[in-house]
């Protein structure tokens, strides 16, 4: 019996250990960095008796009676192994500007929607979140959800912010009225026209000033399906834009740039389109693409460098350095077609403050931080200068496998602070702010109408479009049989009863606007 | 009406039925293993093969370009694997076994209130709650490890066993005054290994493929498990690929994402070991659950 009590002893003992252990493993393990918040001994005790509490708003200087505020920001982009010292730079300089600290959370795309949504759905206490137009973490519907603070009143406290950008930026970014965001400012136009390999332009002497529309590039198309085997001609869908053939693209369908009655016609339904569809079908027929155009993965092959020729919408100055990564590293050229235009809502990315952050304004002071200071925007872009890039004349070379290389700008704040990259033609942003200061602007921009009274005919009209799309926009179906076919189904789906409801939201938007 | 026929065509029939389900099933898992030494050149232009036109060793060597964080997540899901399943082992079966005796008065309640669970559950807020903000378990194991412990229907799958065990061991036992704690480590435990090998085994699977619970609560990349590493690349590759629309308009760059063939090969190395592990369990399923200890 002694042997069996003394046994008796030992495993409940040992349970006993392992109760206890899970317990103060859970109790002490996971508080992540939360104890940051230690207050920094002042090195100069002067500078806090002679600091004015009243003008410190705007004051830079580090005030030591506060605490240091520890901000969390939550935005997405690739892992980088290297971000916890990037973290620890950007914290040793912030602290000292505006003594506030920030927690980088950096979540892959991938993740992202489904993590912050459990995010704000638990009511976690975070500060800024970066959000997107209309793809992941949608701004609007989140912001009318009460996921966003509203910050027009903080908004006023920060002038030198507002003055980053145009006013249209801070218009579009309205929701309800409310501001609910900070736009990052970048290329807001869209230009639209062929990617081009540089080495086949050399090769047959493409002139570049010839091409003014779709079927100037034809000749060229011909000349590399004849003499470079393995290459294809043109790779993808040549879209149809809208404002090459004279209309401005709104919610409601097209309008013609001079129609003064705002008559809004669906895009199958306008002639333009018909013609086309004319031409990109004539090269699926003579072999510029090929037969599975439609279906085939395009940035797969274009990495691979076979693709000759592409069409884009988004020219952008300086943006032909990351088209040559998208195209196997090959040189590029861009050949516009249409001028640079502004057509729809500036808010592609934008960063809000939440809604249970415990200090805005902290957070929005950093925020201002980001977007005035090139020192702590490019330490987010680039790293450390020294350790993750070079620094050669305003370029920012990376250093291979340093360990942090982003490459997502866009996700930290203005763009007009950053760096150049390798490649990047040096006039890139002063370009940038030209086009964005262009005057043809769509009138149209912020009309939305309510789908609601239609809601089933435009998912039937949807499911359509699904079909067809792809395969007339790509020239694999015949327009001059699938095209009335197209419409026909349109029709049966109830275009014309949606059309009926889109025409009279846009009227409505027309006289409140006071264009008509 | 002969009995001993050779040849029968329903015989036939059914071999080659079953031919066929086993060929759906080795097809694809051969597919990936040629895919993943393939050449990618090839796999663009040319689509899937099964014998590859051209191979290719790049694939692994792009994986094991950096063998540290590989191993490192190789490390992570092994430990919560073998440290998960022990533990989660041990409370299910004594979980199990509280509720399998006739003797404990509120057995059909406690029954009933952990089979409730099944059908009702709180759903990923509340539980997303818990975790972070009572337990504070973000960024450590214990987030991979706590959320799956104790599962409802491995609790009834082998309460379901633990009925089957007589009364009258218990009993026995008892009389010749073995303490509870004995009775179960001593008794039960022993006699229950074939369940114990199969809810493992489900168990470790679980574990094995924890990838959900890292996503919310992992933010730190040294622990990041194996399985999450390629859900994370293949998600990634989803969101940007499928909205070009949007995507086209930032500067994304697509260049560092792996290629098809990195992605299998990535696949393999996440399941090969699980596949090597799956046979030596592969008895106790065949056996079934016998027990056969009471004599006479």
């Amino acid at each position: 019996m002694h042997a069996s009590s003394r046994k008796r002893w030992k495993i409940a003992s040992q349970l006993a250990v392992l109760l206890s252990l899970s317990v103060m493993v859970s109790a002490c393990g996971g508080n992540g960095g939360n104890n940051a918040g230690t207050n920094g001994e002042s090195a100069d005790s002067n500078a806090a008796e002679s600091t004015n509490a009243t003008n410190a708003a705007n004051e830079p200087a580090a005030n030591a009676t506060e605490e240091t505020v520890d901000l969390v920001w939550y935005f997405p982009g690739p892992p980088q192994k290297d971000l916890a010292a990037v973290q620890d730079a950007v914290n040793a300089y912030t602290k000292e500007k505006i003594n506030a600290t920030v927690q980088l959370k950096s979540i892959d795309f991938g993740g992202y929607d489904q993590k912050m949504n459990t995010v704000l759905a638990a009511n976690e206490n975070f500060d800024i979140a970066w959000s997107s137009g209309s793809w992941l973490l949608p701004y609007m519907p989140n912001a009318r959800k009460g996921a966003f603070l509203a910050i027009d009143d903080l908004l006023e406290q920060r002038p030198k912010l507002k003055e980053t950008m145009p006013q249209v930026m801070w218009d579009n970014v309205k929701v309800d009225g409310k501001t609910y965001a900070i736009p990052n400012y970048q290329t807001i136009t869209t230009r639209e026209g062929f990617v081009i390999q540089k080495r086949f332009a050399d090769k047959y002497n493409l002139d570049v000033s010839t091409i003014k529309g779709y079927k100037d590039i034809e000749p060229f198309l011909e000349q590399i399906k004849q003499n470079e085997k393995g290459i294809i001609p043109f790779g993808g869908i040549a879209n149809f834009s809208s404002y090459f053939y004279g209309f401005w693209e709104t919610a409601a369908g097209l309008v013609k740039k001079d129609d003064t009655a705002f008559h809004a016609t669906p895009m199958s339904d306008v002639a333009e389109y018909k013609q086309h569809l004319d031409i990109v079908h004539d090269w699926y027929v003579k072999g510029y693409s090929p037969k599975d155009v439609a279906i085939a993965k395009w940035d797969e092959l274009k990495a691979k460098g076979v693709v000759a020729v592409s069409y884009s919408n988004v020219l952008k100055p300086g943006g032909e350095v990351e088209s040559a990564k998208k195209n196997g590293e090959n040189e590029i050229i861009y050949v516009p077609i249409t001028d640079p235009y502004i057509a729809s809502d500036t808010n592609g990315t934008l960063n809000a403050i939440s809604k249970t952050s415990q200090h805005p304004e902290k957070a929005l002071e950093f925020l201002e931080l980001v977007n005035t200071d090139p020192v702590l925007y490019n330490l987010l872009c680039f790293g450390i200068e020294g350790k993750h890039y070079k620094n050669e004349n305003g370029v920012a070379v990376p250093i291979a496998d340093s360990g942090y290389d982003p490459v997502t700008d866009w996700v930290f704040g203005n763009q007009f602070n950053a760096l150049l990259r390798p490649g990047q033609d040096p006039k890139t942003w002063e370009t940038t702010k030209e086009w964005n200061n262009t005057d043809k602007v769509s009138p149209f921009i912020g009309f939305s109408y309510d789908t609601a009274p239609v809601k089933t005919e435009i998912a039937n009209m949807d499911a359509v479009i699904k079909e067809f799309s792809d395969a007339l926009n790509s020239g694999t179906l015949d327009p001059a049989k699938y095209l009335p076919e197209f419409n026909d189904k349109l029709k049966k789906a109830g275009a014309e009863k949606v059309q009926e409801v889109r025409q009279t939201a846009l009227d409505a938007f027309v006289q409140q606007k006071g264009l008509k | 009406m002969e009995k001993d026929k050779r040849f029968s065509l329903s015989g036939l029939l059914i071999n080659l039925f079953f031919v066929l389900v086993s060929l759906s099933m080795i097809i694809p898992f051969v597919m990936v293993i040629m895919i993943s030494i393939s050449d990618d050149e090839m796999l663009t232009l040319n689509g899937f093969k099964i014998i590859p036109e051209k191979f290719s060793s790049l694939a692994y060597r792009f994986i094991f370009a950096d063998p540290s964080i590989l191993l490192n997540a190789y490390l992570v899901t092994i430990f919560v694997t073998i440290a998960g399943t022990l533990l989660s082992l041990l409370l299910t079966s004594m979980t199990a076994y509280g509720i399998s005796r006739r003797d404990y008065r509120y057995n059909r309640i406690s029954t009933f209130y952990i089979f409730l669970t099944m059908l009702f559950s709180g759903g990923l807020v509340p539980s997303y709650i818990l975790m972070t903000q009572y337990l504070h378990v973000q960024n450590t194991l214990w987030a991979m490890i706590l959320p799956s412990l104790l599962s409802p229907f491995n609790i009834m799958i082998m309460r379901a066993f633990l009925l089957k065990i007589p009364g009258e061991i218990i009993e026995s036992a008892k009389m010749d005054g073995a303490s509870e704690w004995r009775i179960y480590f001593r008794m039960i435990l022993p006699l229950s290994l074939p369940s114990l090998a199969t809810v493992g085994l489900f168990i470790s699977f679980g574990y094995w493929n924890e990838w959900f619970n890292a996503l919310l609560y992992i933010d730190d990349q040294k622990l990041l498990p194996l399985q999450f590493m390629l859900v994370r690349i293949m998600d990634t590759i989803d969101v940007l690929t499928n909205n070009p629309a949007v995507t086209s308009t930032l500067n994304i760059d697509t260049s560092k994402l792996p290629t098809v063939s990195a992605r299998m090969a990535m696949a393999i190395l996440a399941g090969g070991p699980m596949l090597i592990v799956f046979p030596f369990f592969q008895r106790y399923f065949v056996s079934g659950l016998t027990v056969g200890s009471i004599k006479g």
